[in-house]
């Protein structure tokens, strides 16, 4: 990837970069995140009946 | 008494055969066929390449699961379905081979086909660790092999040494990129670990038209007030990490030291290095299948890949024209009703991301995923369908369509629990149905991308939760697909 390529590419600013590891905002995020699975996993098993 | 069969013990092999067990009567059997003596929990297996976890971590033996459970375990390869059963015997049965080379019949009333890829590395020449000059993470040998050898490039690089990695697709109709992705990503992680980080050149290769399609046609994201392609997050994790990338690329041969490859336009090149961890394309096992005159009928019950036909919409028909509802639903044999594939066995009626060929008539487009969540998901289904025909139902009674689940995934960026990341992603629903989200052919509000610690700590509760539930210990039944 040269220097040209890299102008144009998306890149996470330092804050984004923070919270990535930051244990409180992660925390909160175990939680949505697992919430957010939930619901698709409850979506995708309800076994749709046939016919 | 109803007899279950089912080909294969991987996740959805595994999957059916617990439930159907669970749901049919006592006097009812279930019946599991594979050449492996182990259950192998593959999303882990790339902490195993990195040198993380031991084989023996993330597999376990079947044989005492199986029965405790009450289900017959037969470790053997199956070769050939007959349907039909044969002339003088007219119940069905699959015919079997062991690894001494003796071959059996087993006989069903009901047989699910989950006998999951064949890994073709024989479709690139020099692709593969055991014939070729690569490495791979797909099974758990493969996966210590390239840990070991990832320890000999460390030791090189704490002498001085600069190196060059190379991790992605070795063939253009190759999937699971996502796997690939996991291991790129833990690789960088794993050699800044170890700080030998700027002694290494890391670069990607893929069959993908961008990144981030993962054979899904990748996803669109809600992000700071715009919709976003997911591949601006994989360039971002790339350019952030140093990791330089090849799209659009079809891996034509693996020497010693180089990949030799073409690009969408055409062109061929060549990409040097010094460590290269490549998947394979997958096909079919290869069964064959006779009617009851012993006459080859392996055309009628599969695809010329291997994949097993089922209730979906084969006809060819261009992109513009696809349509959710050629996905297959209930993975019922059209031929015959007591016969069932599920996972990566059934064949999909067509890609989900676009097809591309080179000026030189080269595929260079990934196939569809379907491994981990919808290979489970479909198999309880059939499992489910499958105990209700055995008590009177006349046709499956549950569907488990691609088009209408979702899949949620967790893709590991690096394992420590407290710097580590992973990337949490949900889609809704795994194949895009236009005719319902005609913007994205997704719901946005249930499609979303993350890149955080706490993936880490999912990623991690997943492997755990996962490999319980497999060894069927008690309340394995609460812990969801």
């Amino acid at each position: 990837m040269d220097e040209e390529q890299l102008q144009y590419v998306t890149r996470p600013t330092r804050w984004t970069l923070f919270l990535r590891t930051f244990l409180p905002w992660q925390l909160w995020r175990f939680v949505a995140i697992n919430l957010k699975m939930v619901d698709i996993i409850r979506r995708s098993h309800r076994n749709h009946s046939a016919g | 008494m109803t007899r279950v069969v089912v080909l294969g013990a991987g996740i959805a092999g595994h999957t059916a055969a617990s439930f159907a067990r669970s749901w049919l009567g006592p006097h009812d059997s279930v019946t599991v066929v594979s050449p492996r003596p182990d259950y192998n929990w593959v999303p882990s297996n790339i902490w195993v390449g990195v040198g993380l976890l031991e084989p023996a971590q993330v597999t376990f033996p079947l044989a005492p699961v199986y029965e405790r459970a009450g289900i017959e375990f037969v470790q053997a390869a199956a070769r050939e379905i007959h349907p039909e059963g044969e002339v003088n015997n007219p119940s069905p049965f699959v015919t079997v081979e062991r690894e001494d080379g003796t071959r059996a019949q087993v006989g069903y009333d009901f047989l699910i086909n989950a006998t999951g890829p064949a890994l073709r590395f024989d479709k690139t020449e020099g692709l593969g660790p055991e014939a070729g000059n690569s490495l791979s993470v797909c099974l758990p040998q493969h996966a210590a092999q390239t840990a070991t050898a990832l320890e000999e490039e460390v030791a090189r690089m704490r002498r001085g040494e600069r190196r060059r990695f190379l991790v992605g697709v070795g063939h253009g109709t190759c999937t699971c990129e996502g796997a690939a992705f996991e291991y790129i990503v833990n690789l960088e992680f794993e050699l800044r670990n170890r700080g030998v980080r700027d002694r290494a050149e890391i670069t990607w290769i893929t069959n993908e038209y961008e990144l981030g399609d993962f054979g899904m046609g990748g996803m669109q994201l809600r992000r700071a007030g715009y919709v976003v392609p997911s591949s601006i997050f994989n360039a971002s994790l790339f350019a952030e990490r140093g990791i330089d990338w090849i799209t659009r690329a079809h891996v034509q041969k693996v020497e010693p030291g180089r990949v030799l490859y073409e690009t969408l336009d055409g062109d061929e090149h060549e990409q040097a290095f010094d460590f290269a961890m490549l998947l394979p394309p997958f096909s079919g096992v290869g069964l064959k299948a006779f009617d009851r005159a012993g006459a080859d009928i392996t055309d009628r019950l599969f695809l010329a890949n291997g994949f097993m036909r089922v209730d979906a919409d084969y006809a060819p028909k261009p992109s513009d024209q696809w349509r959710a509802a050629d996905w297959p639903r209930t993975y019922q044999s059209p031929d015959y009703p007591n016969l069932f594939a599920a996972g990566i066995a059934f064949a999909p009626p067509h890609p989900i991301s676009l097809p591309h060929h080179s000026p030189n008539g080269t595929v260079i487009a990934p196939a569809p995923p379907r491994t981990g969540m919808p290979s489970a998901t479909i198999a309880k289904a059939v499992a489910r369908s499958i105990a209700d025909m055995a008590q009177g139902a006349t046709a499956p009674t549950h569907t488990a369509s691609m088009a209408e689940m979702g899949a949620a995934c967790v893709a590991s960026a690096g394992a420590n629990p407290l710097t580590g990341t992973a990337a949490s992603m949900t889609v809704f629903p795994i194949v895009p149905d236009y005719q319902r989200y005609p913007d994205t052919g997704r719901d946005i509000e249930r499609t979303f991308g993350e890149i955080g610690l706490a993936g880490h700590w999912i990623k991690i509760l997943l492997h755990h939760m996962f490999l319980y539930k497999a060894r069927l210990r008690p309340g394995w039944r609460l812990i969801p697909e």
